[in-house]
């Protein structure tokens, strides 16, 4: 559907002339104003992929000044961060404050705080994001970290920074997450910071620390984790990308990460040995500038992983 | 006296740590092979194109292939043409087979490599061909026909799979969606 333009002239202008015996002969003209109404919809490109995001519709009267068509502009109302979005900020031919758009994120205001600033374009994306925590492809245990963040009723501040020296970080102080372009509101990126909201939520609450690298470790290995399990016990097949080794390009360290999260992934659980290892290699990491705390305990390796359970059926579409 | 023990001492420990440490590394017929299997708890190989075998430094959320599944199926034709016939305990043995390539943001195939357990060469030298053609083959085609995202286009993405994997959309002749 392309973009719809529906004129609706309410009244048309007119002029009339008509005799009046107390005037004379003398015209008498009565202006009607003229009213038109164009209807747009907004529609955001995600991932290649044109998405009907609302429809506004603004009235004016070229007889009164003001208004004439406009174009929707995706992003150009930062300041907005509820699902309400009011315009494109003025300016030319633009919509602007008050055309009164109405948007849709039924999976993102789950979790979305009231005071984000996230712009509509890339609320869609971390809408089009979390869509993929629902779908039946997405391995079960991506799932029940999500779920984790619902059932505890965990809102997120969303923000974006292009300053921002990193892809996207998780911060404990206000219960943020911040996306540094429009590019990093992907699934690599939310699915790490959503690991420390839980992390810090659900698990370690004031005690995270971001001085101990403990945290940074866990959040990459649970990550790998899930993805091992899934292939190795459970029989799902997709790439086996593990994050931990990209942080660390040491040999040494990639051949026991690999070594590890291989007989991790076969057993389908963390064993007391898996743990005590576990402990040696996030001493070992070096793709983080924070200490290493051995009596942090990772529990939410623990409470995902540390008892057997039976193999999962894979999605019939894998 | 007690320099030259002291001297000794140092230079012994630190042979010790770099035998532990530092992989053996030599030319195959098709490969660079850095070795790990005298180091304690491991029995790794790696094999790398000769002549790069400097892995270039990935970030772990730049460089998402999309169509990852049409690239796993573009994988499948090129192990299955040159693994054509395999018997159990051959795929047992080299499944586990983990192949790693980095691209950039072109769909260029900058590195790669293969990890795989020391004595699956020892026992099965003949693979040695087969898996080069098959990366060979990857990285002449590059990935770039399955839509690359890229973060920072300066930085380049990572991609790796198993050929257990690989080997399972082959036999169940499996059809992602």
């Amino acid at each position: 559907m392309t973009y719809l333009c529906l004129l609706l002239i309410l009244c048309v202008s007119c002029s009339q002339n008509e005799d009046n015996p107390g005037q004379g002969d003398e015209a008498v003209t009565r202006s009607y104003p003229v009213i038109i109404t164009y209807c747009y919809d907004a529609y955001v490109d995600i991932m290649g992929v044109s998405v009907y995001k609302g429809t506004t519709c603004k009235s004016y009267s070229p007889n009164m000044g003001g208004g004439g068509p406009g174009w929707y502009i995706a992003g150009g109302f930062p300041e907005y961060g509820t699902q309400t979005d009011y315009g494109s900020g003025g300016g030319g031919n633009g919509f602007y404050i008050g055309d009164n758009w109405q948007f849709g994120f039924p999976n993102l205001t789950k979790i979305y705080r009231y005071d984000s600033s996230l712009n509509v374009f890339q609320k869609s994306k971390l809408e089009h994001v979390i869509e993929m925590f629902y779908e039946d492809t997405t391995i079960p245990d991506y799932k029940k970290l999500y779920k984790k963040l619902l059932d505890n009723d965990v809102r997120i501040k969303f923000l974006a920074d292009s300053t921002s020296v990193s892809p996207a970080y998780y911060n404990t102080a206000d219960v943020s997450i911040t996306f540094r372009y429009d590019t990093d509101v992907n699934w690599n990126s939310l699915l790490e910071e959503l690991v420390h909201a839980v992390q810090h939520n659900c698990y370690y609450h004031s005690t995270m620390n971001a001085a101990y690298k403990n945290y940074e470790f866990e959040a990459k290995v649970f990550i790998d984790v899930v993805k091992a399990i899934a292939f190795w016990y459970d029989g799902y097949s997709f790439p086996l990308n593990y994050v931990t080794p990209m942080t660390d390009l040491s040999p040494v360290f990639g051949d026991d990460y690999d070594t590890w999260i291989t007989e991790v992934g076969e057993r389908g659980y963390i064993n007391a040995s898996d743990f005590l290892i576990y402990e040696t290699l996030c001493n070992q990491w070096q793709g983080y500038s924070g200490t290493y705390n051995s009596s942090i305990q990772p529990e939410l390796l623990r409470a995902f992983f540390g008892r057997i359970r039976p193999p999962q059926p894979p999605s019939p579409n894998y | 006296m007690k320099k030259v023990l002291l001297s000794f001492l140092f230079i012994l420990s630190f042979c010790l740590v770099s035998y532990g440490q530092i992989p053996k590394s030599y030319d195959t017929k098709y490969f660079t092979c850095y070795d790990y299997s005298s180091k304690l708890d491991s029995k790794s190989i790696y094999l790398y194109e000769k002549g790069n075998v400097e892995r270039p430094f990935p970030l772990d959320r730049y460089g998402n292939i999309s169509k990852w599944k049409e690239l796993f199926k573009y994988i499948a034709q090129i192990v299955k043409k040159e693994f054509p016939t395999i018997d159990d305990e051959m795929m047992a043995s080299i499944s586990k087979t983990h192949v790693t390539f980095n691209y950039d943001s072109n769909g260029k195939v900058l590195f790669y490599s293969i990890r795989l357990p020391k004595n699956v060469l020892d026992n099965y030298p003949e693979i040695e061909k087969p898996l080069f053609n098959v990366v060979s083959a990857l990285k002449e085609h590059g990935v770039r026909e399955y839509d690359l995202e890229f973060s920072d286009k300066s930085k380049p993405g990572e991609f790796g799979f198993i050929l257990r994997s690989i080997f399972q959309v082959i036999n169940t002749n499996k059809e992602f969606p």
